[in-house]
């Protein structure tokens, strides 16, 4: 990872106030939605939402803007601005969510409501780590694909796609349509219960193995991409 | 002495492409082995035993009765598709007074009289079987067998705005 490379990512996220602004509603909502629930806690899906918001463009809008030349006329690795890129997304989106939830979880408990543990805290937590970090590998992957925003564009489309496939599986009652619309939305949102995978015996290592083989090729797949691209270090890449 | 060639910045992510072969390995391997050992799951609703539970709905919410039997096939399933996900049991939990009938024929040759009763009072004669009710007197909604995770769902939604509404219309 690089630090320079990872400071200057956040720094780009401050200079944007829609995205911040974007960010800080999807941020709170859950916390308020907590309150008013009565303690309960926001689900660990709000770190893949936190992930995209933060990670839409993450690299497509450094091609556009001709960032990424600069940076890489730096003898950097392709592969180091990939991963630094992903982390950045990742932890920025957890370390959000973390706040948020404690701050509900405090919240909860100082007005007398709170049921959760600490433990389910913590295991929330580690649920959203596995939404947060899975979420921004696919868009690392769809951002080295295409230019400026564009990735956000098809994981939207796509996850339309997906919900309606998986829809009209299920009325029609067409299991290979179910199948492909349930597995693209699994792929366009890497996630694990974990509640379920630990209270289960034996324990099963499916779902942890398709998150790892989902985010692994999707980082891997980002740098052959970015190794592949040829940028021009004369115009401005607009 | 020609100078070393500085070393490339494109090296190919060959490290990541064999992290992600061996976990797709695992998943294939993992996918199959749970196909043929399926893993328990862990029932997330917070069941109360048929002994001590209320005869009529509480809360405003109705009572769900679920009848099941320990060599019951379909109701493992059930338990793992339904009642094992976090989401789903929350709602349970938080609308309905979830209430478990286990019948113990097969393996005690008799069932506690609570159990009987609820069993000749729903008329349940296989497992598994869910059933949503305000209590005595009014309608009860029964599920035998087990359709599917989706189906099942549906059912227990219609269930409860059936109860709704004819709380609704009793006021």
């Amino acid at each position: 990872m690089s630090r320079p490379l990872f400071l200057a990512t956040i720094r780009w996220w401050l200079a944007s106030p829609i995205r911040l602004g974007v960010l800080a509603a999807a941020a709170l909502l859950p916390v308020l939605g907590s309150v008013l629930s009565q303690g309960r806690l926001p689900s660990a899906g709000g770190a893949s939402e936190l992930a995209l918001i933060l990670g839409a463009g993450i690299i497509g809008q450094s091609v556009s803007t001709g960032t990424l030349q600069l940076v890489l006329a730096r003898p950097i690795r392709r592969s180091t601005f990939v991963l630094t890129r992903w982390l950045a997304v990742g932890s920025a989106a957890l370390a959000i969510f973390g706040a948020c939830t404690v701050a509900a979880w405090l919240l909860g408990s100082a007005s007398g409501m709170e049921t959760q543990t600490p433990g389910d805290v913590a295991l929330l937590l580690a649920e959203a780590a596995l939404h947060a970090f899975g979420a921004a590998a696919v868009l690392v992957a769809l951002s080295a694909l295409v230019r400026g925003y564009g990735d956000i564009a098809i994981w939207i489309v796509g996850t339309i796609l997906a919900l309606l496939a998986s829809e009209v599986g299920q009325v029609k009652d067409v299991a290979t349509l179910r199948w492909a619309g349930r597995q693209t939305l699994e792929f366009l949102r890497p996630s694990v219960d974990l509640r379920q995978v630990l209270g289960a015996r034996p324990v099963p290592l499916s779902g942890l193995a398709a998150w790892a083989f989902t985010v692994t090729l999707c980082l891997a797949v980002a740098i052959v991409l970015l190794n592949r691209k040829e940028l021009s270090y004369a115009s401005s890449g607009a | 002495m020609r100078p070393a060639a500085p070393e490339s910045t494109r090296r190919p992510p060959v490290a990541l492409l064999a992290a992600a072969a061996a976990a797709l390995a695992t998943w294939i391997g993992a996918s199959l082995w749970e196909r043929s050992h399926p893993p328990v799951f862990a029932d997330l609703v917070k069941w109360v035993p048929s002994a001590v539970a209320p005869d009529s709905a509480s809360g405003g919410k109705p009572i769900l009765y679920y009848f099941t039997a320990d060599w019951c096939g379909p109701c493992r399933v059930l338990r793992q598709e339904v009642f094992s996900s976090e989401e789903r049991a929350r709602y349970l939990n938080e609308h309905f007074v979830p209430v478990i009938v286990v019948d113990r024929m097969r393996e005690d040759g008799r069932n506690e009289p609570k159990v009987d009763e609820l069993l000749r009072r729903f008329s349940v004669n296989a497992f598994p079987t869910l059933v949503v009710t305000g209590g005595p007197g009014t309608g009860a909604s029964p599920q035998t067998g087990y359709p599917g995770k989706a189906k099942t769902w549906t059912f227990l939604m219609n269930a409860e705005q059936t109860f709704l509404r004819a709380q609704f219309k009793g006021r």
